[in-house]
């Protein structure tokens, strides 16, 4: 195994719709709109596009909408080339980059398309949660979870254990709603205080409201070429240095292993292993610039911290709370507002959080630019924290 | 009739978590109900659970049979015995049978079993539980109560709590309380008159026949047990029976712990006896409605001591914690409506999973002792594929939990724990009930049988945790 790709690479260009509850937006429009967007950006025509793929995590709630690779190419009308959809949880939208960086590594195409969507306010925002462990899962072993209840047997434990009052979470939502409010496509485009932070219901404890994530439609696109027919496009693009996908664990099992320590996410160590290592990063914080973390909730933001390098176990609240992660600190992560401020339309995450990157190394982040940035790091966590995939971007010249 | 030979093993009660103050009750309804409170099952608790959480105590190994009573088995066609059989991992070599129909299946559960015991030689379990409900604000309401009584039967021996000596039955129908079938609520005839002629007549008889047959002079009998409402009633046909006074004590005692539980009432009122009983005792156990009842005479035997000493029924100090309000009761009882949801359920799963979720079944590999629940089918830690079958533990502690506001329930918010268990693997699940103080890591739990949800019209049972005392 060589552990890299064949050939270098690019993503030339890239595009997403507003994040929100869009109820006047169907699921095909969003679609078009970011596959779009990303083509204009790259200067590249639909009939350029050689390979696409789509990536939706939960088409159940948005009548089978994204359940095939037929949802990205209808709307675009690409015809006769692949189109695939994948999905592998909330690292979906990563895995479809992924899986267009292995078809360009491997040498088989030059230019494909990658888009991540997810309409998820079809439906009330208890939909998706009634439908994930209620109405389609285990008859018996998934009754009585959340996605909020499963990270918050992290947070009480991670609070015990290092020895942290709750009020070390606000923290990260504080910063991750500061950086949304300047960011025209987040879901929330204001700041909270710590006030409402501690006010706010309850809702798995020790995660309150303000600890988690909306419930959100979008869409993002990219397009992603080969670094022979990037440079012949004349176009600023980043190099995909880094890419590693790790899975550990099962829905259902996770919680009853005795190895797991409710501290971080094995998962996330393994893919920034193999990411970093072909990136050639021996130290995160010095080596990035820029990260994109899975802020599903607060407390994985800091176990984020933790297990991808950037801090000592147990340092990630630390890390927080002495704002060496928001804009002008040590390594500001989450600069779009993360999925706290932005929404998590779960395919659209991930290609979501490379667009961002993106703009970040081609200096086109506006007011939330961090000065001469060159290489950023996108990570992704699906599940209850079983598959978890790490990119590195890196600016080309 | 004379059925000897027959011992009483052992024997359990088990009370629901919640109790219903009648003081509570008066305020609701603006009328007197008496002092006390009567037991309540929860939202996650029904008479199969009830019999489960009695059969739970019982030692189980090497039964022959399973016989299971009840008027309020939570299916009709679907056998009770057979789930609680999975649920003590009985294997499926097992005599099981369901009784119903009749608040004296209780009683009728006991009689056929020691007639298995005589005629085989078999060590019979019996269990028997009833949830009842009245309509909302009936005098019934706060006199009915929720309970279930496991009982261990075989060959009699020394150490038995008591010997079977005779039994007696009288056949009777003037209906005092009735349901119709399909309805959950039970019904009764006008008080002043039904319950004085159907009740006295027939215990009066059964408590005579069962004593001349057995060549005892009832003057002799210690205790008669039986845990109707109508205790007034009951005392005046065992003294008319020229039993002594005060012989109901036991049976005023069960209903003040246990409410009229139905099915259970009989061996819940026998407890209570047995709780107060020296050896040598003579005491009549008693199942009466609708005119019928039936009168089982026990002696007691030296075991009593030794099941005195490991705390007996329980009923002393029956514990619980009182319902804050009617409404919550309401609640409770699903009388408030609910969100209508009809989660996932797959009768092919559960067949193929070979009810591994409710015999708590891991995988345990032989070349490296790696262990697993729920079940794996390759051990993860060496690759070994030959992996044998091994239970979970049923006691453990906390890792870590939380407080989850968002996951419906008719009793929110519900907390999710993981918990190690004892001799490794781990669970999580549901809580069936917070603890007195915070929950926390280390904390003490227990697995419980509760029912979970009833998806595609199917009840669901499985495990949750309970908080327990602190191992001192």
């Amino acid at each position: 195994m060589s552990g890299r790709l064949a050939r270098e690479v690019a993503v030339v260009g890239v595009g997403e719709t507003r994040f929100g509850e869009l109820f006047d937006r169907g699921y095909h429009e969003l679609v078009c709109e970011a596959g779009l967007a990303a083509l204009d950006d790259a200067g590249v025509a639909r009939d350029e596009v050689e390979a696409a793929w789509l990536g939706t995590a939960t088409p159940g709630v948005s009548a089978l909408a994204g359940d095939a690779g037929t949802d990205l190419a209808e709307p675009l009308g690409l015809r006769g080339i692949p189109a695939t959809r994948v999905a592998n949880y909330c690292t979906t939208g990563m895995e479809a980059v992924r899986a267009a960086a292995l078809a360009i590594g491997s040498g088989m195409y030059d230019t494909a398309l990658v888009v991540g969507a997810e309409k998820m306010r079809d439906v009330p925002a208890r939909g998706s949660l009634l439908a994930r462990h209620i109405l389609e899962t285990h008859p018996l072993l998934a009754k009585g979870r959340t996605a909020p209840g499963q990270f918050a047997l992290l947070g009480t434990r991670y609070l015990e254990v290092h020895g942290y009052d709750r009020e070390v979470l606000a923290a990260v939502a504080l910063k991750n709603h500061e950086n949304g409010a300047r960011n025209p496509r987040a879901h929330f485009r204001k700041a909270i205080t710590e006030e409402q932070w501690a006010r706010a219901p309850m809702v798995a404890s020790p995660l309150g409201l303000y600890d988690c994530c909306p419930t959100t439609d979008g869409a993002a696109g990219a397009v992603l070429m080969s670094r022979e027919a990037a440079e012949r496009t004349g176009r600023p693009y980043a190099l995909l240095t880094g890419m590693g996908l790790a899975a550990h664990g099962g829905y259902f099992t996770t919680q009853f292993d005795p190895e797991s320590d409710f501290l971080g996410f094995p998962a996330t160590r393994a893919a920034a292993a193999q990411a970093y290592a072909q990136a050639g990063i021996d130290e995160p914080v010095r080596d990035l610039d820029v990260a994109e973390c899975h802020d599903c909730f607060t407390i994985t933001e800091l176990v984020n911290y933790e297990d991808l390098g950037l801090c000592g176990r147990g340092q990630g609240g630390r890390m927080a709370a002495e704002g060496r992660t928001r804009l002008g600190g040590e390594i500001p992560v989450n600069t779009s507002g993360g999925l706290k401020a932005c929404g998590h339309p779960i395919g659209a995450t991930g290609v979501r959080m490379v667009a961002d990157v993106v703009d970040q190394l081609l200096g086109r982040s506006g007011d939330r630019q961090v000065e001469g940035a060159r290489r950023g790091l996108c990570h992704t966590l699906g599940g209850p924290g079983i598959v978890s995939c790490v990119m590195v971007l890196e600016a080309a010249s | 009739m004379s059925v000897p030979g027959a011992g009483l093993r052992a024997l359990t009660v088990a009370l629901p978590r919640w109790r219903l103050g009648r003081a509570e009750w008066s305020r609701a309804w603006g009328r007197r109900a008496g002092p006390g409170s009567r037991p309540v099952a929860g939202h996650d608790e029904d008479s199969l659970t009830l019999a489960a959480d009695a059969l739970d105590r019982l030692p189980t190994a090497g039964a022959g049979a399973l016989y299971v009573a009840g008027t309020t088995a939570p299916d009709a066609e679907r056998a009770t015995s057979s789930v609680l059989c999975a649920v003590l991992d009985l294997g499926p070599g097992l005599l099981t049978a369901d009784l119903g129909g009749s608040l004296r299946s209780g009683a009728a559960a006991a009689l056929i079993a020691a007639d298995r015991v005589r005629a085989h030689g078999a060590e019979v379990l019996v269990a028997a539980a009833d949830r009842r409900d009245a309509e909302p604000g009936s005098d019934l309401e706060p006199v009915l109560g929720d309970a279930g009584a496991a009982a261990r039967l075989g060959p009699a021996a020394a150490s038995d709590l008591a010997e079977l000596l005779g039994s007696a039955s009288v056949a009777g129908d003037l209906p005092d309380a009735w349901r119709p079938s399909g309805e959950e609520d039970v019904r009764r005839a006008d008080p002043a008159f039904a319950p004085r002629l159907t009740l006295g007549p027939g215990v009066r008889a059964a408590v005579e026949r069962v004593c001349a047959e057995a060549g005892i002079d009832p003057g002799h009998l210690s205790a008669v047990a039986a845990g109707t409402a109508e205790q007034r009633l009951l005392a005046q046909a065992v003294e008319a029976a020229g039993v002594p006074a005060g012989a109901t004590e036991a049976s005023v005692r069960a209903l003040e712990a246990a409410g009229d539980c139905g099915s259970a009432s009989p061996w819940v009122a026998f407890a209570a006896a047995l709780d107060r009983a020296a050896p040598g005792d003579l005491v009549v156990q008693v199942a009466t409605a609708g005119g019928g009842a039936d009168a089982l005479l026990w002696r007691v035997a030296a075991g009593v001591e030794a099941w005195r000493a490991g705390g007996g029924s329980g009923l002393e100090a029956p514990g619980g914690e009182e319902i804050p309000s009617y409404a919550r009761f309401l609640r409770l009882r699903g009388r408030l409506g609910a969100e209508p949801l009809n989660p996932y359920s797959s009768t092919a799963l559960l067949w193929r999973e070979g009810g591994d979720e409710l015999r708590l079944v891991g995988s345990e590999c032989p070349a490296c002792g790696w262990f697993a629940y729920p079940r794996r089918p390759l051990c993860t830690s060496c690759g070994g594929r030959e992996l044998v079958e091994r239970r979970l533990a049923r006691r453990g502690r906390v890792v870590t939990w939380t407080e989850d506001h968002v996951f419906p329930s008719p009793e929110p918010p519900t907390v999710m724990a993981v918990a190690e268990m004892e001799g490794g693997g781990r669970f999580f699940g549901q809580l069936a009930a917070a603890p007195p103080g915070p929950v926390h890591a280390g904390m003490p739990v227990r697995l419980v049988l509760r029912r979970l949800h009833d998806g595609g019209g199917l009840a669901h049972y499985f495990w949750k945790l309970l908080p327990t005392e602190e191992a001192s």
